[in-house]
């Protein structure tokens, strides 16, 4: 008789944890159907941060890269006297611009009327193989109808500078 | 239940014992990876306690019935069944023991069954009659099964086909049976007088129909290594059917053979008929190992389900976790610590506005990393100098490069605004009517394309 009631009550137990675990795979496999929605939007968000991400370093890596060769620049107008020798340039004045961080963006306005183009390409190669170099911002180039090879050109250039 | 609770408990071994008057004919059947091994032994050597021992019910004394209910369903039938085998009782199924060892679907969804039954007085006085004799059975079997199961195991011999009759006779010393099927199916088992002919004849067309073409006569039992004997029995019975007439290889003990093989053996058409509160208390024993076991396994797959359960929803969980914290990083490494208690998509969306800034802060940088003016005067110089172009006026900035010029056919520009496509920019050409010396004025305006 006791034997009996342990059976019925082990058969109960059994029951009871079989129900348990039924019902709790219901539940497991209803939140499975949820979470993989939810796990979607959180991987296409993930993506989109890490794509972010990347591209935040792709900024800092640039900013250290220029900063690791920066160094004393060459003046601009000096190395135009030496590649177009008599041409005549307009003096202007450098601009100055804060980049924050203690550093600064110059920027110069180099101007030659009537000269050789192809000297004036040599000194835009000149001024980007400075180290620092100085990089073209802007060109303009208005050849002489009737000479060939000659003509005005605009440079605008520009380069980055620890501030003193 | 009861039968497998034995087989699974302890009937590899189990002995058969055909009581033949006061002697007794007893085999020993073990169940091997080979099959079934069957030796007969006496009474008295073999130690019959430490083993299963069948009995048969003899068939003056057990019943079995064909039945048919409307039912496809095997446990609804169940339900019904032992009130239509109550109908067709001679005494109350309450004072019975019985079983259904054969259900089956018939074609039309109704359920066939076979009902074995026997009173518990009479089962008493067979249980009363083996314990005189030092035995105590776990099964009592039903006789006309036992024998119809070994003949045909056996020999199985002609074909079931319609209007084939196998009859085993079986022949003992103080009692015959005649076990009757038809179409390979056992259908009825009756004591009888084998030298009443009319009765035998009257049995088997009972049992086989009207439609008997052929009988096939089965000798066993220890009278019928007496052959002469049973022949002219069976000439004053069979001669209105054509009969074949076989012996069963040792006859005598044949009862006992096929009650130890059906101990030791699972299949169709096995029966207990001690049940209920003749039990015997090893067949409880091991039912109850069994319920035992069914609770345990039953148990362990519960835990089993519910540590899965766990399992899955911890890997959830923490799958989430993971997500989060990734992300968070991510997030904190492309936009610092600006975020709040933003969470997805909007975070996504404050990343994205702290990225931009600092893409605009960092533009001169950028530029300084990839001096595209220079690149993009480059491209043209190069085109022109390829294309024979002339260039009058060349405007290059990061966002815009126009180039106005002659060249000396109406393509001649083309390879220049391809060039600058490949830059990335986006151009457009415009040309006019050529000129006098037959060079065509051009201009290509391209525009930076923001991807």
């Amino acid at each position: 008789m006791n034997e009996q009631r342990t059976m019925t009550l082990l058969t109960v137990v059994a029951v009871v944890v079989w129900l348990i675990g039924l019902g709790w795979s219901v539940l497991t496999f209803r939140q499975l159907h949820a979470a993989g929605d939810q796990l979607h939007r959180r991987e296409s968000a993930l993506a989109s941060m890490r794509a972010l991400e990347a591209e935040s370093l792709h900024y800092a890596a640039a900013r250290a890269r220029v900063r690791a060769e920066s160094g004393q620049l060459a003046v601009p107008n000096d190395l135009a006297v030496a590649q177009l020798p008599g041409a005549r340039t307009d003096e202007a004045r450098m601009r100055r611009a804060s980049l924050g961080e203690g550093w600064t963006q110059l920027t110069q306005d180099l101007v030659f009327d009537d000269v050789s183009i192809a000297g004036a390409m040599k000194l835009a190669d000149v001024l980007e193989s400075q180290r620092p170099p100085w990089r073209l911002a802007a060109v303009e180039i208005r050849a002489l109808p009737h000479a060939p090879g000659i003509g005005q050109v605009a440079f605008t250039v520009t380069a980055i500078q620890a501030e003193p | 239940m009861s039968r497998d609770a034995i087989r699974e408990a302890w009937c590899r071994v189990g002995y058969g014992v055909d009581f033949q008057g006061p002697r007794r004919v007893v085999v020993r059947a073990e169940r091997g990876r080979k099959g079934v091994t069957l030796t007969p032994v006496t009474f008295a050597q073999d130690a019959l306690g430490t083993g299963a021992v069948a009995v048969a019910m003899e068939p003056r004394e057990s019943i079995t019935q064909w039945l048919e209910v409307a039912f496809g369903s095997r446990s609804k039938a169940l339900k019904v069944l032992p009130t239509v085998l109550d109908i067709q009782l001679p005494f109350a199924i309450e004072q019975c023991a019985y079983e259904f060892p054969i259900l089956r679907r018939t074609a039309e969804g109704r359920t066939r069954a076979l009902g074995v039954a026997a009173r518990f007085v009479d089962l008493e006085r067979t249980l009363a009659r083996c314990a005189a004799a030092g035995l105590d059975p776990a099964v009592c079997d039903h006789e006309g099964l036992a024998l119809w199961t070994q003949s045909i195991t056996e020999m199985p011999g002609e074909a079931a086909g319609e209007g084939a009759v196998r009859v085993v006779a079986y022949r003992g010393t103080d009692r015959a049976t005649l076990v009757i099927g038809a179409a390979g199916e056992y259908r009825s088992a009756h004591a009888v007088r084998l030298d009443d002919a009319a009765q035998v004849r009257r049995l088997v067309r009972a049992a086989g129909g009207e439609g008997v073409r052929s009988i096939a006569w089965w000798w066993a039992g220890p009278g019928a290594e007496d052959k002469s004997a049973c022949a002219s029995l069976l000439d004053t019975i069979g001669q209105e059917w054509a009969c074949t007439v076989a012996y069963h290889r040792d006859p005598a003990n044949f009862l006992a053979r096929a009650l130890a093989t059906r101990l030791v053996t699972d299949g169709a058409r096995r029966c207990n008929l001690r049940m209920g509160r003749l039990e015997h208390p090893a067949v409880r024993q091991a039912r109850a190992r069994g319920m035992r076991r069914a609770i345990a396994v039953a148990l362990a797959g519960g835990v089993v389900l519910c540590g899965m359960n766990l399992a899955v929803s911890a890997s959830v969980r923490g799958r989430g976790v993971a997500f989060d914290a990734a992300f968070r990083t991510a997030a904190v490494a492309a936009a610092g610590p600006v975020f709040g208690a933003a969470k997805g998509e909007q975070a996504v969306l404050i990343a994205r506005r702290e990225v931009a800034a600092q893409g605009l802060a960092a533009a001169p940088y950028q530029q300084y990393m990839d001096p595209i003016v220079s690149r993009v005067v480059h491209t043209v110089m190069e085109q022109a100098a390829l294309e024979n172009l002339i260039i009058e006026v060349l405007t290059v900035k990061p966002e815009k490069v126009v180039v106005h010029g002659r060249g000396r056919a109406w393509e001649s520009a083309a390879p220049l605004a391809k060039a600058l496509e490949a830059q990335g920019y986006g151009s457009t050409i415009q040309r006019e009517d050529p000129l006098p010396d037959a060079t065509v004025p051009f201009s290509v305006t391209a525009e930076a394309r923001h991807e």
